[in-house]
C-alpha cells in the first residue's frame, strides 16, 4: 500500500518549493536566451548570404536532431574532459555548475526549435507589407524591427506557448545531471524516505498546473496582441 | 522623344529602362518623363510590363539597365547585390521622395489607420509623434476617413484601406506619387471613392504616375497616356489622342476589350 507519510515532512515541501523555483528559472532563462539566439539564427537564415545561411541551417539541423539527454551528458560529462577549456570563461560560467550547464544545454536546444519557428513566422509575413515599409523609405533594419519582426512574433504566439510548455516538461530531464529542479529535488527526498512514488504524484500535479498557467497566459497575450487579420499559424 | 507639349524640365525621368527576369526581358528600353504637376498614366494588358516599370521607379524592382532621374539626381541600375552602403542610402532617400500606393493596399495590420499614416514620418523623417499625429489627422481627413482613425485595417473596407494607404503615402510629402493599379483589387462599388480621392490629388497639381485599367479616369486626369505592349512603349500622347484614336493595331484591340 502507498504510504503518504512523506507529505508530513518539512524537508519534502521545502524541496518542492525550491524545485519549483529552479524549474521556473530554468524555463525562463532558457526560453528567453533561446528566443534571442533563435531569433538571430532565424533572421540570419532569412536575410543572410550563402555562408551565414548554411551556418544557420547546420545549427538547426544538429541541435534539433540530437536528443536533449545526449546533449546534456555530452556537455556535463564530455566537455570537462577537454583540457584546453579549463580556465576559460565558458568553463567558469557554464561547466562549474549543473544548473548553469542545464541552462546552457536547454538554451542551445531551444534556440534550434524557436529558430525554426521564428523563421516560419518571418516567412509568413506577406512581402507586400515589407515593400510598403521600403516604399516609405525605411531601411531594411528598421523595416525588420517595425514591421517584419512584430508581425512574425504575433503569428507565432500560439506556438511559442506550446514550445514553452514543452520546455517546462523537458527541463525535468536535467535532474539526471543532479539539478535539484521540481523533478530532481523532491525525488531525492523520496529516496531518503524510501518512498519513490508520492513525490512523482505531487510533482506531476504541479507540472499540470504550470502548463495550464502558461496556456492561459499565452491566450491572454494572444488576444491582447493579435489583430484579426494577422495570419496565425494554426496548430497550437 | 518626349512630347513637345512638355515645356518644363522634368521632375522625374526614366531613361532607357531595361528589366529582365532571367532570360525574359519585360522592359526593353523604356523612356518616360513627368514635369511637376504631370499625370502620366500607364496602360497595357497584363504582362505588358507596366507594373514592373512603376516598381522600378522606386527600385522595389531592380532595373537591369537604365536610370531614374528625380529632381536632377541620377539613380542608376546597379547589378544586384553589388550596391555599396552609400548607394543603398541613396535608394532610401529616393524612396522618401517617391510615394507609392499598391494594388493590395499593404497596410500594416498591427497598426491602426492613423498609426499606419504616422509610421513613415516618425520612423523615417524623425518627426515627433505629436506633430506626426496632427499631420496624419489632416491627411486622413483629406481622404475622407476622419471617423476611422483608430480602426485597424481588418476593420476597414477595401476602399477605405486604399484611402488610408494614399494618406500614408501623402504623409511623407513626396515629390511624386506612384499608383500601381490602385483600384484593381476593389469591389466595383468601392472603386469610385478611391478614384475621387485621386482626382482631388490631381486637381491639387500633384505629380503622379498611375498604372490603371480605368480608361475613363485616365481620359479625365492624365496629361499623358503611355501604352505599353510587350515591354515597349507602343504609343503615347495626350489622353484623347491615345484613347480615342489609337494608331497601332495592339492599342486598338486593347481598348476594344475595355469598351465592351
Amino acid at each position: 500500500m502507498l504510504n503518504f507519510a512523506i507529505l508530513e515532512t518539512g524537508a519534502f515541501w521545502w524541496a518542492v518549493l525550491n524545485g519549483l523555483a529552479v524549474t521556473l528559472a530554468l524555463t525562463t532563462l532558457s526560453t528567453g536566451l533561446g528566443f534571442l539566439l533563435g531569433g538571430i539564427i532565424a533572421s540570419v537564415h532569412i536575410y543572410g548570404g550563402g555562408g551565414a545561411r548554411l551556418a544557420a541551417k547546420t545549427y538547426i539541423f544538429i541541435f534539433r536532431g540530437v536528443p536533449l539527454l545526449i546533449l546534456l551528458f555530452l556537455v556535463y560529462y564530455g566537455l570537462p574532459r577537454v583540457t584546453w577549456l579549463r580556465g576559460s570563461l565558458f568553463w567558469d560560467l557554464v561547466l562549474t555548475s549543473p544548473f548553469r550547464t542545464a541552462v546552457f544545454v536547454l538554451t542551445i536546444n531551444n534556440a534550434a526549435y524557436l529558430g525554426e519557428m521564428i523563421r516560419g513566422g518571418l516567412k509568413m509575413v506577406p512581402p507586400g507589407l515589407l515593400e510598403a515599409a521600403a516604399a516609405v523609405g525605411m531601411t531594411k533594419t528598421r523595416a525588420y524591427f517595425r514591421v517584419h519582426a512584430p508581425l512574425a512574433l504575433r503569428s507565432i504566439l500560439g506556438n511559442l506557448g506550446s514550445e514553452t510548455i514543452a520546455v517546462v516538461k523537458a527541463s525535468a530531464i536535467t535532474s539526471v545531471i543532479t539539478v535539484r529542479d521540481l523533478m530532481g529535488g523532491p525525488t531525492v527526498v523520496g529516496k531518503i524516505y524510501l518512498d519513490p512514488l508520492t513525490p512523482l504524484l505531487v510533482v506531476g500535479v504541479i507540472y499540470v498546473v504550470i502548463v495550464q498557467i502558461i496556456d492561459l497566459g499565452t491566450k491572454l497575450l494572444r488576444s491582447h496582441l493579435a489583430q484579426p487579420d494577422v495570419p496565425q499559424s494554426q496548430h497550437l | 522623344m518626349y512630347p513637345s507639349s512638355l515645356p518644363r524640365a522634368p521632375l522625374l525621368e526614366v531613361r532607357n529602362l531595361r528589366k529582365s527576369f532571367g532570360s525574359l526581358e519585360v522592359l526593353k528600353g523604356v523612356n518616360i518623363a513627368a514635369a511637376k504637376g504631370d499625370i502620366v498614366t500607364l496602360i497595357g494588358s497584363s504582362g505588358s510590363g507596366k507594373s514592373t516599370l512603376i516598381r522600378c521607379i522606386n527600385f522595389l524592382e531592380e532595373p537591369t539597365q537604365g536610370e531614374i532621374v528625380l529632381d536632377g539626381v541620377v539613380y542608376s541600375a546597379i547589378p544586384l547585390r553589388r550596391r555599396s552602403r552609400r548607394q543603398n542610402a541613396d535608394l532610401v532617400y529616393l524612396r522618401r521622395k517617391v510615394g507609392m500606393v499598391f494594388q493590395s493596399f499593404n497596410l500594416w495590420p498591427h497598426r491602426s489607420a492613423i498609426e499606419n499614416v504616422m509610421e513613415g514620418p516618425v520612423q523615417v523623417l524623425g518627426v515627433s509623434k505629436k506633430e506626426a499625429r496632427e499631420n496624419a489627422l489632416g491627411y486622413l481627413e483629406k481622404v475622407g476617413l476622419s471617423d476611422r482613425i483608430d480602426y485597424y485595417p481588418s476593420q476597414l473596407s477595401g476602399g477605405q484601406q486604399q484611402r488610408v494607404a494614399i494618406a500614408r503615402a501623402l504623409a511623407m510629402e513626396p515629390a511624386i506619387l506612384l499608383f500601381d493599379e490602385p483600384t484593381s483589387a476593389l469591389d466595383p462599388e468601392l472603386v469610385g471613392e478611391v478614384l475621387r480621392v485621386m482626382q482631388n490629388l490631381a486637381s491639387e497639381g500633384r505629380t503622379m504616375i498611375i498604372v490603371t485599367h480605368e480608361m475613363q479616369f485616365a481620359l479625365e486626369v492624365s496629361s499623358e497616356v503611355v501604352f505599353l505592349s510587350k515591354g515597349n512603349i507602343e504609343e503615347r500622347g495626350s489622353p484623347s489622342d491615345v484613347l480615342k484614336s489609337p494608331k497601332s493595331e495592339a492599342l486598338a484591340s486593347f481598348l476594344q476589350r475595355y469598351r465592351s
